[in-house]
């Protein structure tokens, strides 16, 4: 028991479980003595019930899954195709000088321009299809990705690289062969917390003509001050991040044993 | 020295741009290695002996000098040497097996080829049975095992060692000496073998190269005229000890002339005194006169 409190100290599995799932109920608890219990009008916050019944109403007709598919597709789509570019741009940047003084001076230019503000931009270049989302997403998640991609290249050992030069390895096979899976398993921690930001950047993606999708309908929602149709959008996008967040981690763990090996 | 030198430095010297500055990491290296010798070199740290190594391993180009290989200069790396790095060389991401696969790649091998010739070398470092275990699932000296046989499978003629015992604690490293010359004797191939530990560089080699400290340049030559095949007490044994004094002071030199040039050691350059014995197979390089005459290095400041 006192050992629990000791620094850096481990647990037992069964006690990090039942802390995670009381730190949940602590929340759903707090919710609800605020709603059921008057404590803020209904019309801020609505009950978990209220929530719970707009989500059976939404599953009924069918919009929740249509919001769903349509975000997570644009989603998906505007982290393929931001990848898509920084892989190699990235991997350019980490190995070659040269490419990293080309590349580095506009993308740090870019990445501090808010990607809210280029939403105007977006609907005259793309119009308001598809296509004005994925970039809207692009400008939101690409150019921080490729800076963190240089960074996983940049961090491969440059030992490794010499053994692959000492047994005759030309430089591209070096890329290939010691250089990307030596930053493999960073840079699949690269793209697992830049799908997180793509979720953030939905709502703004949304903003103008996106029906269905999430962050549209929590738009939606806001005219008729539909409260607990707002809150079931954030949660269910939470969820959605949480999960495809947990999928990244379980896909890492199968694909890099060796990363959870304690070197001795 | 004959011709027939496996490998020949000659005015050998390297210099880097630190900033704004220019250092002088290699002076002026002559030396040479003859086939299926043992060298070592001995030097302090930062004496230069690991730059050396680098190039001659083709990873770093020489400022000036010639190196040569075979009578053939020296072009980038090649298959005709093989290189064991101090720590962490190792692919993590691949089994041992793949480890050692990895170098025969390029020898123009067969899947099945491969795979034999790499069982065959983890056989030899006494690593049987542990050909799909990942590198971090092994201790420091096993690794090192690993990089040996990678290094020695595909069959390099000359072997570049650059410290490669030198993270291991004292029993694993004994070990890991013992094996090395068991697999030198019974490979015959020349290896090249940096360290800064006497004991090592005597009991392996048959000739000691001992550097000076920075600007590094060849200090002396010894040749070790200790019997094959050297049991480990050997170490202990009297006329091991002769040598090891005699390397010692050698090297302590260039220790205390290297901190009285940073001048943090309050120890006066001029307080140590030239070795006064020498043993008859120690050669000084530009001793002639007296011990006294030393060399001061006119020619180079960094």
């Amino acid at each position: 028991m006192r050992s629990w409190f000791r620094l850096y100290e481990d647990i037992p599995r069964g006690v990090y479980l039942a802390v995670a799932i009381l730190s949940l109920l602590l929340f759903v608890g707090l919710w609800s003595w605020l709603s059921y219990g008057q404590v803020v009008d209904p019309l801020f916050l609505p009950t978990p019930g209220d929530v719970l019944g707009t989500a059976g109403r939404e599953i009924h007709d069918g919009t929740l899954v249509q919001d769903v598919g349509a975000s997570v597709y644009r989603i998906t789509a505007g982290f393929l195709i931001s990848s898509l570019f920084a892989l190699p741009i990235g991997i350019i940047m980490g190995t070659y000088k040269l490419g990293e003084s080309f590349f580095e001076p506009p993308i740090d230019l870019i990445r501090y321009m808010p990607a809210v503000a280029f939403i105007p931009l977006a609907i005259i270049w793309a119009g308001v299809g598809d296509a004005e989302k994925f970039m809207i997403l692009f400008i939101g998640i690409f150019f921080q990705e490729v800076l963190l991609i240089m960074d996983n290249v940049k961090n491969v050992p440059r030992q490794l690289v010499n053994v692959a030069y000492t047994f005759g390895l030309k430089q591209w096979e070096i890329v290939l062969r010691v250089v990307l899976p030596s930053a493999l398993p960073g840079i699949v921690d690269t793209l697992r917390i830049t799908m997180g930001w793509a979720w953030t950047y939905l709502v703004v993606a949304e903003l103008v003509a996106a029906e269905p999708g999430l962050g549209f309908r929590i738009m939606q929602a806001e005219r008729y001050f539909d409260t607990a149709a707002i809150i079931l959008g954030i949660l269910v996008i939470g969820l959605l991040g949480l999960t495809i967040d947990y999928t990244f981690k379980f896909a890492y763990a199968r694909l890099f044993p060796y990363m959870a090996m304690r070197t001795r | 020295m004959s011709d027939e030198l496996k490998l020949r430095a000659e005015h050998v010297r390297k210099e880097f741009r630190q900033g704004k500055q220019e250092i002088l990491a290699l002076a002026d290296v002559t030396m040479g290695v003859r086939a299926n010798e043992f060298i070592t070199i001995v030097g302090t740290t930062g004496c230069g002996k690991s730059t050396l190594l680098n190039i001659v391993a083709g990873l770093e180009e020489p400022s000036g000098g010639l190196l040569t290989i075979d009578g053939k200069p020296v072009a980038g790396p090649g298959l005709d040497r093989g290189m064991v790095f101090q720590t962490y060389s190792l692919f993590p991401w691949q089994t041992l097996l793949r480890n050692v696969e990895f170098g025969l790649s390029k020898k123009g091998m067969g899947r099945r080829e491969r795979r034999e010739v790499a069982h065959q070398h983890i056989d030899m470092v006494g690593l049987s049975g542990f050909e799909h275990a990942y590198p971090a699932q092994l201790s420091g000296g096993m690794q090192q095992r690993v990089a040996i046989a990678r290094a020695l499978a595909y069959d390099p003629s000359l072997l570049l060692m650059d410290e490669p015992f030198g993270a291991l604690d004292a029993q694993t490293r004994g070990l890991m000496q013992e094996l090395l010359l068991r697999i030198w004797e019974q490979h015959k191939t020349t290896v090249l073998f940096i360290t800064h530990d006497v004991d090592e560089a005597i009991f392996l080699a048959d000739r000691v190269y001992v550097m000076t400290a920075r600007p590094g340049r060849i200090k002396a030559e010894i040749s070790i005229e200790l019997e094959r095949p050297r049991p480990y007490e050997l170490q202990t044994a009297p006329e091991f000890i002769v040598i090891k004094r005699e390397v010692m002071q050698l090297i302590r030199e260039e220790s205390l002339r290297s901190t009285a040039e940073g001048e943090e050691a309050g120890i006066e350059a001029g307080s140590f005194e030239p070795s006064p014995r020498r043993t008859p197979f120690t050669r000084v390089v530009g001793e002639r006169q007296p011990a006294s005459a030393w060399p001061d290095n006119p020619a180079e400041e960094s």
